[in-house]
This record gives structure tokens, sequence and C-alpha cells, in this order.
């Protein structure tokens, strides 16, 4: 196929001359994001040099587990994905929507300028590239368009890294998202020992690779990315059955098992912030002492909180199963009728960074009628 | 385009504009209208609504609440929100002066489907402050009366004195609308009904209940039974409209406070058509 | 002098007797009369008894109970379509409120004995007719109900 009029030619990139694309998007101007290594956790953080990627490190995951391991081998991408996702920057945690100024006229209300920050992402998952897809959709496919996430999401570059290895919670494959990078990306790359094979997934990926000092690829650099690709999709073992899912969470808000796993939840909303599509937040006035300056900011906000659904005196999802129910089923039932698409993109972030280890792919098996545990597989 | 008022479909939707209170209307205990208009003419100009829709209400350093309309929409220049005292905004209102400005945000959600009356008998039935986001409904349907066959209102109260807007009852009589009221508990001079609307409901005559549409706002409870009175009578559920609540943050869709099933109540409703949620009705806690 | 046929057809539009079997119908107005009565007139006593069954045409009837240091409390409103002083047939002891007109209302009474006669000898009247007593009760409960739930108690939720 020759989509857009891009080459579907593939090329290498040596591992020496990754610090080269850094600098040019730098040159360009962009904040570059990407992996690195902090608190025991492989997060995105603006980054300026290769050194700051996490080589030689790998990831551990299970339910409620995460652990970062060194590898025995050289791979800066041998991970899979962390507690961040790249909403943080799309879609951030805290930001100003809007201001007020008490003037001799009474108060006068403005927004602030567009931001003007451009990011290039570094390390973009197959997943978070759905995840990134799903947001856009929330954020300006309808009615409204956030200034905030449509200014910042038009501006990005995104360079994504195909995953080579899964984790036992990973299950993209089932909700059809990964693990291969196939679209919503400038570049994308696959690593191999000395380097990368580079695809462009837009013009401006195109432009950029000219600028590297690339070479053609080999029929055996070829084959092994290949390999390292298959090896992520034979690696997966988690597995969520999305037949007809809507219509049966959507008529089984009876289920006795809201109950049970409102019971083992905390309530502590982990799952919803390291989600790469939950989207809810809060808008909420923070006033200078002069009490005539005020800043409304919107700040990332959870259905799992108990304010969040409260109304004149009373609450309306006033117990933890009420709010579980309330995530899972808009996630993967409700989110299908919103936005023509799942919510959920396999990513395994609820299931790693849960406290007590719920996985909600063995919650969906347990209200389907099979609460079989190796329905949902990868439990160790 | 920062801090203009702009009524083009590129405006931030964050942007609220300046209104300052023109009068306040004391209407029942802990209710009060607050009647506004723009400070920018401009904006003054471009501003219309439909009947149900809502606005966001935004005293800065306090937060915003979202507000139903209660005004006529045909009356240009009049912009009237009948408020109870509720909570932070709702209180801070409540302590606000003729003349003090704030932020409004809006006209926002979905109203009530006067399109889908035409030609037929139209019953609005609704309960305590559930009669604000009728009354612009009401007017309308009063200035187009001869469109629609016999309009009706049904409205239940606490008690006598929590009928809000009870010196308009005599215009819309005069103007073609039957007001039927009720309160849950008589005061010894009351001398109409007691009882709920679902009564009124059970024993009007509906010579066309397939031609007849019901407008219900009012607590959830209500709404259930008034429906379910009304399929009961032989009113299809498709013309049944109900006006539901939820915890509004942006009223944009994008906040996901408003959720209810697939509903985002500040976008796909609040007028929502009931056979569109009545599974979710009856689900605790949902 | 009112004819059965005019009371039948006047059953026949009223909600409650609407829905029964034509024969039940014609049955019912061969032992009903019609009664009006003038606004304050009581219909009813709470707690004596009352030996016949009001269905109510036209107007309106208050239920009162009776509490000490209130006076006669206004429970309930009737209207057209709805039965009053069902106790007795059913066997309370007396009415459970007094009924009390409140504007000029016309009736359709049913003595209790002979209607509980009717009922006892044809089945095609009686099950029929107390099917649509056993709804009406239902409904009026419901009612009560939602009253007793007190939905528009200032802190209750509202839409606004």
């Amino acid at each position: 196929m020759n989509e857009q009029q891009l080459s579907e030619s593939e090329v290498f990139l040596p591992k020496s001359e990754l610090q080269s694309l850094i600098d040019l998007l730098r040159n360009d101007g962009m904040t570059v994001v990407g992996p690195t290594i902090d608190q025991q956790a492989i997060v995105y953080d603006e980054i300026t040099s290769v050194d700051e990627l996490p080589r030689g490190w790998t990831d551990r995951q299970e339910p409620g587990k995460y652990r970062l391991e060194q590898r025995d081998d050289d791979a800066t991408f041998g991970f899979v994905v962390g507690p961040h996702s790249w909403k943080k920057y799309l879609f951030p945690p805290l930001t100003t929507v809007s201001t007020a100024e008490k003037t001799d006229q009474g108060w006068q209300m403005q927004t602030p300028e567009p931001d003007s920050t451009r990011y290039a992402f570094l390390g973009v998952r197959a997943c978070e590239l759905a995840a990134i897809a799903v947001q856009d959709r929330v954020f300006t496919g309808g009615p409204y368009i956030d200034p905030v996430y449509s200014n910042r999401r038009k501006n990005a570059f995104i360079i994504a890294v195909n995953c080579t290895e899964a984790a036992p919670t990973c299950f993209c494959s089932s909700m059809n998202t990964g693990p291969e990078c196939r679209s919503g990306f400038d570049l994308a790359l696959t690593e191999l020992d000395d380097g990368f094979v580079v695809q462009a997934g837009s013009e401006a990926g195109e432009t950029l690779i000219a600028r590297l000092n690339t070479s053609e690829i080999t029929t055996s650099q070829s084959e092994t990315a290949g390999q390292a690709r298959q090896q992520a999709v034979d690696q997966q073992s988690r597995h969520m059955n999305t037949d007809g899912i809507r219509d049966l969470l959507l008529g089984s808000l009876k289920h006795p098992r809201w109950e049970e796993v409102g019971n083992r939840c905390l309530g502590c909303t982990n799952c919803t912030m390291v989600c790469p599509t939950c989207f809810c937040s809060s808008v909420e006035d923070v006033t200078a002492l002069s009490g005539e300056s005020v800043e409304r900011k919107r700040h990332w906000d959870s259905c799992f909180n108990l304010s969040f659904s409260y109304i004149s005196h009373g609450t309306t999802r006033d117990t933890i199963s009420h709010r579980y129910r309330q995530w899972l089923t808009h996630k993967l039932a409700s989110w299908h009728d919103q936005f023509d698409t799942s919510g959920c993109v396999g990513c395994g972030r609820c299931i790693t960074w849960c406290p007590v280890g719920i996985d909600l792919t063995e919650e969906v098996a347990a209200i389907r009628g099979n609460g079989d545990s190796s329905q949902s597989g990868g439990q160790s | 385009m920062s801090g203009t008022c702009l009524a083009s479909p590129s405006i931030d939707p964050w942007l609220a504009h300046t209104v300052r209170i023109a009068s306040i209307t004391d209407e029942v205990e802990d209710v009060a209208t607050y009647h506004l208009e723009f400070s920018d003419p401009e904006s003054a100009k471009s501003y219309s609504f439909l009947p149900g829709q809502f606005n966001m209400l935004y005293l800065p350093g306090v937060g915003e609440a979202a507000i139903s309309i209660s005004s006529d929409p045909a009356q240009e220049g009049t912009l009237d929100h009948t408020v109870r005292i509720a909570g932070n905004v709702t209180g801070a209102l409540a302590r606000a002066a003729v003349g003090d400005t704030f932020g409004l945000r809006g006209p926002f959600g979905s109203s009530w489907p006067i399109e889908a009356c035409l030609g037929g008998d139209v019953i609005l039935v609704t309960g305590g402050i559930g009669l604000a986001p009728l009354r612009p409904a009401i007017y309308e349907l009063l200035n187009r009366k001869s469109e629609f066959g016999t309009l009706s209102l049904l409205y239940g109260a606490r008690h006598p004195f929590g009928l809000l807007y009870p010196s308009e009852y005599a215009d819309w009589e005069q103007r073609g609308m039957s007001v039927n009221t009720t309160v849950d508990r008589a005061s010894p001079a009351w001398q109409g009904n007691v009882g709920v609307v679902t009564q009124l409901l059970d024993r009007m005559p509906l010579p066309n209940p397939e031609e007849t549409t019901v407008l219900c706002c009012g607590p959830e409870v209500m709404m259930w039974y008034t429906a379910r009175s009304a399929i009961g009578r032989g009113i299809p559920a498709d013309r049944i409209w109900v006006s539901l609540e939820r915890n509004m943050n942006c009223a944009i869709g994008l906040c996901g406070h408003c959720q209810f099933g697939p509903t985002f109540v500040c976008k796909d409703g609040p007028v929502i058509r009931y056979d569109h949620v009545s599974s979710f009705l009856r689900v605790e806690g949902f | 002098m009112v004819t059965s046929q005019t009371l039948n057809s006047k059953l026949s539009s009223l909600q409650f007797t609407s829905q029964l079997p034509q024969t039940a119908r014609e049955a019912l107005a061969g032992i009903a009369s019609e009664r009006a009565f003038g606004k304050g007139e009581v219909l009813c006593r709470e707690g004596e008894g009352c030996e016949e069954l009001f269905l109510i045409n036209k107007g309106h009837v208050g239920l009162d109970m009776l509490v000490p240091g209130r006076g006669q409390v206004r429970v309930m409103t009737l209207g057209p379509g709805d039965v009053l002083a069902w106790s007795a047939l059913i066997g309370n002891q007396g009415a459970t409120a007094t009924g009390v007109a409140l504007d000029d209302v016309e009736t359709v009474v049913f003595p209790d004995d002979a209607l509980l006669d009717l009922c006892q000898v044809n089945s095609e009247v009686g099950y029929p007719l107390m099917r649509e007593l056993a709804k009406a009760i239902s409904r009026r409960l419901v009612a009560s109900r939602l009253q007793l739930l007190d939905l528009f108690r200032v802190g209750a939720n509202e839409d606004s």
C-alpha cells in the first residue's frame, strides 16, 4: 500500500545515531520526552541524552507488583509500560482553564493563551498509540473541543517503539490494539542489538529520517525485527473475552460480583491515575490572598472518589462497589456508546498498580459466568 | 481570542461571560429567582437558549453550579435562574445582592422536545423546584398554544407554601393550560388537593394517550412512578421525557462527573427520553 | 329517576369500572344508585361503620384523620374514578378516614350487602371487581408511600 504517498520502506538507524535523533528534535524546538528511571520505576520525563534512557533495565509485572531488574543485554527499550502514560503531557494533571479578575466593572473572566509547547514523545507503545487515539475522540471528537488537549496534541511528534516482549499483565492482543504499532505515529522503531529498524508513519517522520544517518535495511535485519515483534505476540498470556461485552456488563448491573470486588477494592484511584484513557477531572478555584484574582485549576479526578458524584446533599455512587461498577462499565461498555470504541487498550497498568491486584479481565470473566481464573491467564 | 466573548463555535468552552444581578425575587423558603443581564451588549445579543437548558453560574473564588434557566426563551433580554440554597455556590448566590457580578457559561444541554409535542396533548408533571426548568417550556407551549392539543400542568410540593410561582397560575390557566397543584402535607387552610402527582395523572381523562406527550421534572423516584403511571394509561414510553440531575463540573462532556450509563447528562441531557434511561433508573448507586 | 342503563354507561366511563366485563358492569348497575353531596357533607366517618361503597363520578372528597392536638388532618384528596369506603367491604371495622365533599360531588353508590352477595354468587362479577379494587388500593398505597418518602424535603435530591 502506498498510503499518504509514504514509502513503506524501512531503514536502519545505528544505536549511535539515537542521540542525533534527540538532538534534531530539540534543535527543532521540541521538548523530547522519553522513558527514564525514577523512584525505581520507568517513567516518562523530559530527556536530552540517550544516557537518560533505561538502557539495560526491564520491568517485572504481575497483579499488584512492579519491580525493575537489570537485563543481561543492553536493550534501550527492553521493558513494557510503567505507571506513566503520555496523557500526562496531552491532558496535564494540573492546568489553568480560566482566570477571573475583579475590576471596576465587576468580575472579568479570561482564558489562557494557547499552550505553544511542542512535545516529541520517544518510546510510545502500540497500546499507548491506541490510548492517544481514544483520548483524541474524548477531547476533540465531540461538540466541545478541549483547548488544552487539542493544542498539545496537534503539535506532538510521536516516535513509537514496537514491543519485543510482553508482561504477564499485557492483553493488547485481546483489545486489538497491539503489540505492533500500525498507525498513529510519525516514526516507529523496532530495536535490534545494534540499532533500530525505522519506519515512517507521516511526512514529518519521513523528513526526519532523511536528516538522519541511516542505511538500507538488510534482509536479515528485517527478519530479526519481525521475529522480535512476534515474540511480544507469543509471550502474551492474558486475555479478555470482549464478545458482546457492552450488553453483558450493562445487563449485569445487579450482579453479586460488584459487591464482591467492592469488598476487595480500596477505592485508592490508582487504576484511574495510571490508565492512559481515563479522563475524569474536576475544576476548582484557587484564589489569591487579595480575593480579587482567581485561577480555575483543572486537576485529574477519579470516579472512585466519593465526592465525584455528589449532588445537593447526597452522593449518587456511595459505596466502593458502586464506584468500581461505574469505572468498569464505563471503560468497557458505555464507552462504546459514547465514543464508538472501548475505553480499554489492554496495557495492564490497572492490574499492576492495583495495591490489591484486582484484575479487570478476571472480573469480566466472573460476570460472564466464568469465574475460572485460568480464563484470564497469566496468574502466577 | 483570549478574553473576548465571540459567539463563534471556536470559542473556548471554559470562557465565562460576566453577568450582573438585575433583580432578585424571593420565591419560597430558601429559593429565589435571579434576573441576570450581560455586562457586554454583544454577549446579550448573541445569547439564546432553548427551554430545559442550563447555565453554569460561576462565583469566582467559590466555584460553579449548573442551574437551569427558568425564563421565557422568547422574551429577549430576560435571563432568570430560580435557585435553591443547596451547596457552596448557591449559598454564595444567596448572599449576593442586586448589582453584583459573576460568571456564566452556557447555555448547555438538551431541551424539552416542543416540536415532538405538536398536534397532541401535553402533560407537564413536576414537583418542588422541578417547576423551574419546566417554566420556559410552559411559556413556549402557551406562546404557541394553537399548535398543541390540551395543555395540563400537574405540580406537587411538600406543602402549600412550597409551590413555586403561584402568582402566575391564573395567567397560565387563562392562556389555556390547566394548572393542577397538590401537596404532600396540607396546612389547615389548604383547600387544594392532597396527595402526589401520580394520582392527578391517574385520574386525568386521556382521550388520545398515543398522541400525548409527558414532560417530567422532579426527583428520580417521582419521575419513575410518573412514567409507570403514564405507560399504564397507554402513553408510549418514547413520548415521556424526563430531566435528570447529576454532578456537573465542566458541562461540556469532558470531565466525566455527570455520567449515567452511556449518557453524559450535561450534553446528552438533562432532558432525555424516558425509554433511553429507564433500565438504569432503579439501579441502586448507578 | 336514574335508570340502570344510564348508570351502566357511567360505569363504563369511570376508570375503576371501565375495565370490567360488560356483563359485570350490567350486574353492578342493577344494584347501584346515584347520590350527590354538597360541599362539606360527610360521606363516611372515621371509626364509624359505613355500609356503602362510593365510586366518585365528579368532584373531590378529602380524606381526613383525626390527630389529637392537630384536629382533622387531610391525608389525601380523592377525585373522579376513585373508590371510597372500601374498608367495610373487606370486613374492616369502620372507615379508616373521614370522607368529606370538597365541592359538588356526584357518586355511584353500591350497598355493601348487595355487592357482597353479588360477588359471592357470581364470580364473573366478584373476581374482576375485587381485582380492580386491589389495583385501586395498590395505586393508593404507592401514592401513600411516595408521600411518606417526603421527596420535596429540603435536602432531598431534586433537580434545580
